[in-house]
């Protein structure tokens, strides 16, 4: 067999038209949404936080992969880029939607929660999905043909998995001890809360718990790569929790000043 | 001691001829008054006063020139400018006049006095009663209907008592029906009760608790019986209690969300309000500020601070006992400065220093690009070629890093060629920090080729070096 010797060259810290990125830039977290539906830009890193001005504004859903989101307007899907411009859109019916990212961010999804529709971003455009006939709580994408969503059974939380083609359901999971919210997270796992703060679920069942004093009713959502959104749906004020290996905590974002 | 009594003859005549007519008024009802009115009784010492009016009653004007007195224990104490055009009477006060007879007696006896109006002749009597004399403990000087007892000032929240004597300077017994204290911030009479009945000679005593709740003037009256005093105190506002800036963390570090309070040396008697101030001084060269320095609620420098009655701790907006802020990444101080109540001299100011530090990574991530031929999504054939992406995300603090070094491992740990690869990358940093508004956060993309198997390529140490020194990441794995 023949064997291929690999050598370095450092190339440069210059713009890469390709990445459309500099090489230099200021960190970016995410998008958070706000209580008056404005999607922000939130620059920095752990603990040190800049929230932008409002990228959109009349949003019911976002969510934000690190690279690339998905807003829901009362009647629009839209893709948005790193700089918050708009690179999509599709029609989509009223209400809120469940938003959700792959590891490679391809596909995505979305499920509008009123009409439980699915469209599947594809990286180039809008693929209409299939009705899923389940009210979801969290959806997630596993592959490139299956899909995840978690429902309410009861008093229990289940995981279901189904084909992003049909709809078909072809796996459940019962979630014993978890309670809603909660959040499937790109790439397996998840997120809840406990009485001691948000503990991350990962693929392998290992769990790591995050102190936090979290609000007494609370929603999840996924503001960057690693980085989730929790908004005190008392006070409408906005928290971040980094779930990135080694790096997990919990954090207050700079109150949203018009 | 016998009080003059003045006779006037003919008295009748001239008032039925003239065109003025006196009243005397009480404040509710009026009183034509004829050639002979009682004023009263009143205490020696007291002062008791009764308003007249003059009223044209003819068809056309009068004029009144005259106004006289005289007479041991009257006086006038309020009386016009002469001379005064009365029109004829018609119902308004603009046809009238006023003025006032005050009645001090000095003694208990009977006074009189011949009070003339134009041509109308009047006698004045009045009687000095027996009375209880009031004095305050102390003193001697015999305190007069109206006369203002001051308590002086006075920290709300505590008392003072004054201690008042009604004695009985006569011969015959004297009661007191009422004694009695209104007005908040005053309570009483502590000690005796009304009725009093006070002997020849003999004194009694009560007091009088002056109870301030605020920093304000308070004013209460003192009757007895149908003298009333007026009583006068300020209270004052107690200062706050010391109060001191604490922060969650004293460890003075870039990149840290921390929080302040501001505890209190005792518990405060007082209400009071202030502001709590956050400046950063740079210590960076040609770095004036870091706009992520910031709390993380209300106003991005300026926070309001409230302390009620009872509080051990100064409240932030929302009645939080604490408030949380982020330090920032760019070296320097950070103030914050309390004032109170207006005060411009501060009541506490504690600072964080935040040293110079080396570059603070928050995270590195590397990932392959494979190079060759492309088939569906994956690389067909040998993996020769491609390409090593490293993304940093850190923090320099002191806006100097320049060196970058990376040093690429295979699968057994061993270096791979060319070894240390080392980029001077200081004029890329000045430039981004020259032109970044986010302090000294950065995101660092950097790109390798390779040539060959590109597959090979395991792990990565990197450094960067600023002005404090270098910082070292352990091996990061290179994902795909």
């Amino acid at each position: 067999m023949k064997r291929y010797f690999a050598l370095l060259t450092f190339v440069s810290l210059a713009a890469s038209a390709a990445w459309a990125q500099r090489a230099l830039a200021p960190p970016q977290v995410g998008f958070i949404q706000d209580s008056r539906g404005e999607v922000r830009a939130v620059n920095g890193l752990a603990g040190n936080f800049l929230v932008g001005g409002a990228a959109a504004s009349g949003i019911v859903s976002s969510a934000y992969s690190g690279s690339f989101g998905l807003l829901k307007s009362a009647s629009a899907l839209m893709v948005i880029d790193q700089q918050g411009r708009t690179l999509a859109t599709v029609d989509a019916p009223s209400g809120p939607a469940l938003l959700a990212f792959s590891p490679d961010e391809s596909p995505a999804l979305a499920y509008f929660q009123q009409s439980k529709a699915l469209r599947v971003w594809g990286g180039r455009a809008f693929q209409p999905g299939p009705n899923v006939d389940q009210a979801a709580l969290s959806i997630a994408p596993l592959s490139r043909t299956l899909g995840a969503l978690v429902v309410q059974r009861g008093d229990d939380l289940w995981e279901l998995s189904f084909e992003l083609s049909t709809g078909a359901i072809v796996s459940q999971t019962a979630l014993p001890g978890i309670t809603s919210p909660m959040l499937l997270l790109a790439g397996g796992g998840f997120v809840y809360r406990d009485a001691q703060g948000v503990v991350v679920r990962h693929v392998d069942g290992s769990e790591k718990h995050i102190a936090a004093h979290l609000p007494a009713s609370l929603a999840f959502g996924q503001m960057g790569n690693g980085w989730i959104q929790v908004t005190d749906l008392a006070t409408s004020r906005l928290f971040a929790v980094n779930v990135q290996p080694g790096h997990e905590g919990y954090y207050i974002l700079p109150e949203v000043r018009q | 001691m016998i009080a003059r009594v003045l006779l006037f003859a003919a008295l009748g005549p001239l008032s039925a001829l003239a065109q003025l007519q006196v009243y005397a008024f009480d404040g509710t009802n009026e009183t034509a008054v004829g050639s002979l009115f009682n004023v009263g009784a009143a205490s020696p010492g007291d002062s008791l006063t009764t308003r007249f009016r003059v009223r044209n009653i003819g068809t056309g004007p009068a004029t009144l020139t005259t106004l006289a007195l005289a007479g041991s224990g009257f006086s006038f104490s309020n009386v016009p400018s002469l001379p005064y055009i009365l029109a004829p009477y018609t119902g308004s006060a603009v046809s009238e006049v006023e003025f006032d007879v005050a009645f001090s007696p000095t003694d208990v006896a009977s006074y009189s006095a011949f009070l003339q109006v134009n041509t109308i002749q009047i006698i004045l009597d009045g009687n000095g009663a027996q009375a209880a004399v009031l004095t305050l403990a102390g003193s001697n000087i015999p305190l007069a209907a109206g006369a203002i007892i001051d308590f002086g000032p006075l920290a709300s929240g505590t008392t003072k008592l004054l201690t008042f004597n009604l004695s009985n300077p006569g011969s015959v017994a004297v009661s007191v029906g009422t004694l009695s204290v209104t007005g908040t911030g005053f309570k009483g009479p502590i000690g005796r009760s009304a009725p009093i009945s006070i002997a020849p000679g003999q004194t009694v005593s009560f007091q009088v608790e002056f109870l301030p709740t605020s920093g304000q003037a308070f004013q209460g009256t003192l009757a007895v019986d149908q003298r009333t005093f007026v009583l006068t105190g300020q209270g004052l506002s107690p200062p706050l209690p010391g109060a001191s800036i604490v922060f969650g963390s004293s460890v003075g570090q870039s990149v840290q969300q921390n929080n302040v309070s501001i505890p209190l040396a005792s518990a405060s008697q007082v209400s009071g309000t202030g502001t709590l101030t956050m400046t950063f001084q740079s210590s960076v060269q040609g770095v004036s500020d870091d706009p992520a320095i910031q709390f993380l609620s209300g106003p991005l420098r300026q926070a309001t601070v409230t302390i009620s009655p009872g509080d051990t701790t100064a409240m932030f907006d929302g009645g939080q006992s604490d408030l949380a802020f982020q330090t920032g990444a760019t070296a320097g101080t950070i103030t914050f400065t309390l004032t109170l109540n207006g005060n411009s001299t501060p009541a506490a100011q504690a600072s964080l220093t935040i040293g110079p530090a080396p570059v603070s990574f928050a995270s590195a991530t590397s990932i392959r690009l494979l190079g060759g031929v492309i088939v569906n999504g994956e690389p067909a054939g040998v993996p020769v070629g491609g390409e090593v992406d490293i993304s940093i995300v850190a923090s320099d603090n002191t806006y100097s890093a320049s060196q970058l070094a990376f040093t690429f491992f295979d699968q057994s740990g061993a270096t791979m060629q060319p070894g240390v690869i080392r980029v001077d990358a200081t004029s890329d940093f000045q430039a981004y920090f020259n032109s970044t508004t986010t302090g000294g956060a950065f995101a660092l993309l950097a790109k390798f080729t390779v040539t060959g198997d590109v597959t090979q390529i395991i792990s990565t140490d990197i450094a960067i070096t600023n002005s404090v020194g270098v910082t070292t990441t352990q091996h990061i794995l290179i994902g795909n």
